[in-house]
C-alpha cells in the first residue's frame, strides 16, 4: 500500500528538494540542473514554488532520465515574478504526476529575457493529491499549449462588467487524452487595483464552443505586475484532437489588467 | 481502465462549473447566518472545491459549508479556513480547498462564517463541481461521505492549532495536537497559517517547514513533510492547502508536529487538519 510507503520515506513524503537553475541567453532553454539521484518510492505528485530575483517570467522544464538522457515529463510550467514584493510564484502549482522510484529527476527553464537568469526551484514530491496512476486519476505527462514567445497566450480582452470577452484558442486540437487540466494566467503590466477575473474553458470548434469550466476566479493582485496565478489541477477529460478555448470577464473593464490577460493551458496525459 | 469518460463534446448531464459567487458577511467570533450557495444541485458531484478569492478586508476567518434546506442546514465542513493573504491592498488570494465528498442532484448547499477581526468584511466564495464520473475512482477507492475537522480554534484570535517553530532552521519541540482523533480517517487535508495577528512586515520571503507526527509522546513517528512559504503581509502560508494526503489514521490516534524557519525569530504558525472519513 502506498500511503504506508510514504509514511515512512523522507523524499516521497513532501520533503522539500531545491536547487537553483539558469537559462539559457536569448530565451533559450538552460542546463539541466539534478533534483534528486531518484526518489525512494512512487509518488504522485509534485508542488513546486519558484523564486529568483529579476521580474521576468520563467518556463520550467520537469524532466527524468540519467544526465543527458532526460525526458521531459512537464513542460514550460509558467512562472510570473513581480516587483520585488513577492519574489515567488503565489501558490505555486500541483500536478498529480506520476514519478517512477529510482529515476534521476532534474530540471531546466528559459526566461523572457535576453539574459541568463537564475531561477529557485523548491519542489516537494508525495502523495498529497489523487494521484495514482492505477486509479486512473494521475498523470505521466504534463503538455503545454499556448505559452507563446513570453509570456502565454493573449485573451482576448470583454468590453462589458461581468461579461466573457470572446474565445481565444489555445490549441486546435490537443495531441493526446487528457485525464485533466490546469490554466495559468500571467500578464505583462502593473495594474493599478486588484481586479476581479473569471475565467472560462471551452471545447469545440469556432463558434460552437462548450464551457467546460466556467465562472472560475483568478487571483489579480495589486501590485500585479508580471504576476501569475493558476488553477487547481481539474480531473476533467478532454479527447485527443478537440479544439481547447479560454475566455475571461472583470468585474470592471476600466481595469488596467484589461487587455494584458495572458495565460497557458497544462494538459495532465 | 474503468471510469475512463470517453468523449469529444460536453457529455449529457455533465458539466463542471462553478456556482454563482457569494459574498459573506462573518460575524465576530461567532458564526453568520447560513447563506445559500447552491439552491439545488443540478446534478450528482462527486465532489467539489469551495473556492475563495477575494474580500473586502481581507479578514482572518472560519468558514462552515452546510447541507440541507433554509433552516435544516447541516454542517458538512467546520471551520475551514480563510486566511489573511495580501488584502492590505483592498484584495484578497484565490484559494481552492478540494473536498472529496459526493451530493446527490437536489442538494441544498449553505455557507456561514466568522472573522476573527472585530471589523466587518466581505468575502466572496464559490464552489466548483465535481459531476458524477469525475473523481468516480477517487470515490469507490475510498468511500468518503464526512469530514473531521482536527485543531481549528473557533474562539481565539488564531485559526488553528497554534505552536512554535523553531528559529535558524532548528526544529521547534514537538506540540500535542490532539491526544486522539475521534473518527478512522481515510485520508486528510492540511491547511497551516501564519495567525501570530502580527504578520510579518518584510519584503523578504521566508520558507517553513512542518513534521506532523503519529504515537505517544516520546514515540512519535513522522508522517508526513510539510513545507511552506510565506510572503510579505500575509497571515496564511503557501501553498494554501495540502490537498488529499492519502493516508490513514486509525481512531485515538495521538497527533504533534513541530516547526522550523529561516527566521531568526522563532514565530508562531497554526495548523488546521481535515480528516476525510
Amino acid at each position: 500500500m502506498y500511503p504506508n510507503l510514504l509514511a515512512l520515506s523522507q523524499e516521497g513524503n513532501g520533503y522539500p528538494l531545491g536547487v537553483t537553475s539558469t537559462s539559457g541567453s536569448s530565451s533559450n532553454k538552460g542546463s539541466w540542473v539534478q533534483l534528486s539521484s531518484g526518489l525512494a518510492v512512487p509518488t504522485f505528485c509534485f508542488r513546486n514554488v519558484c523564486w529568483g530575483t529579476d521580474e521576468y517570467r520563467y518556463f520550467f522544464d520537469l524532466g527524468i532520465g540519467s544526465a543527458g538522457n532526460e525526458v521531459v515529463i512537464a513542460q514550460d510550467i509558467m512562472y510570473a515574478l513581480d516587483h520585488g514584493y513577492w519574489n515567488f510564484a503565489y501558490d505555486g502549482f500541483t500536478f498529480p504526476l506520476y514519478i517512477p522510484p529510482n529515476v534521476r529527476i532534474a530540471v531546466r527553464h528559459k526566461d523572457s529575457d535576453s539574459s541568463a537568469r537564475n531561477l529557485y526551484h523548491h519542489f516537494t514530491f508525495d502523495g498529497g493529491y489523487p494521484g495514482n496512476p492505477d486509479m486512473n486519476m494521475g498523470i505521466r505527462k504534463v503538455i503545454a499549449y499556448g505559452v507563446g514567445s513570453n509570456r502565454g497566450t493573449h485573451l482576448t480582452a470583454p468590453t462589458v462588467n461581468y461579461t466573457y470577452g470572446a474565445w481565444t484558442e489555445l490549441s486546435s486540437g490537443i495531441s493526446e487524452d487528457a485525464k485533466g487540466f490546469l490554466v495559468i494566467f500571467s500578464s505583462d503590466t502593473a495594474i493599478d487595483d486588484g481586479a476581479g477575473i473569471w475565467f472560462s474553458v471551452g471545447i469545440g470548434s469556432s463558434g460552437n464552443e462548450e464551457e467546460l469550466v466556467g465562472w472560475m476566479p483568478a487571483t489579480w493582485n495589486y501590485y500585479g505586475y508580471n504576476t501569475c496565478s493558476s488553477s487547481s489541477f481539474y480531473f476533467i477529460k478532454i479527447k485527443s484532437g478537440t479544439r481547447v478555448s479560454l475566455r475571461y470577464m472583470i468585474h470592471d473593464v476600466n481595469k488596467d489588467v484589461l487587455n494584458n490577460v495572458y495565460a497557458a493551458l497544462y494538459l495532465g496525459v | 481502465m474503468i471510469n475512463y469518460i470517453e468523449y469529444t463534446g460536453k457529455p449529457s448531464g455533465l458539466t463542471n462549473r462553478s456556482s454563482a459567487f457569494i459574498t459573506i458577511n462573518p460575524g465576530f467570533r461567532t458564526k453568520s447566518s447560513w447563506q445559500e450557495i447552491e439552491a439545488s444541485l443540478p446534478y450528482d458531484i462527486d465532489g467539489f472545491s469551495v473556492i475563495s478569492f477575494w474580500s473586502l478586508k481581507g479578514s482572518t476567518g472560519l468558514y462552515d459549508v452546510g447541507i440541507g434546506s433554509s433552516g435544516n442546514e447541516v454542517v458538512l465542513i467546520a471551520n475551514l479556513r480563510k486566511e489573511y493573504f495580501d488584502a492590505w491592498q483592498g484584495n484578497d488570494h484565490r484559494r481552492e480547498f478540494f473536498v472529496p465528498i459526493p451530493l446527490k442532484a437536489g442538494t441544498r448547499i449553505a455557507m456561514r462564517g466568522q472573522g476573527r477581526g472585530s471589523d466587518s468584511d466581505t468575502c466572496a466564495w464559490c464552489l466548483l463541481y465535481y459531476s458524477k464520473g469525475t473523481l468516480d475512482a477517487l470515490q469507490r477507492y475510498y468511500g468518503i461521505s464526512k469530514c473531521l475537522t482536527i485543531g481549528a480554534n473557533a474562539g481565539d484570535l488564531s485559526c488553528g492549532y497554534r505552536f512554535t517553530v523553531g528559529a535558524s532552521w532548528s526544529w521547534g519541540s514537538i506540540h500535542q495536537i490532539t491526544s486522539g482523533i475521534s473518527k478512522d480517517i481515510k485520508a486528510f487535508s492540511i491547511i497551516a497559517g501564519f495567525s501570530d495577528y502580527d504578520y510579518i512586515s518584510s519584503t523578504s520571503t521566508y520558507e517553513f517547514r512542518h513534521e506532523l507526527f503519529i504515537g505517544p509522546s516520546g514515540s512519535e513517528i513522522r508522517l508526513k513533510y510539510l513545507y511552506y512559504m510565506y510572503g510579505r503581509y500575509t497571515e496564511g502560508l503557501y501553498p494554501t492547502s495540502n490537498y488529499f494526503i492519502p493516508i490513514p489514521i486509525k481512531a485515538g490516534t495521538r497527533l504533534s508536529i513541530r516547526g522550523t524557519t529561516a527566521r531568526s525569530e522563532a514565530e508562531v504558525n497554526d495548523i488546521t487538519i481535515y480528516g476525510w472519513y
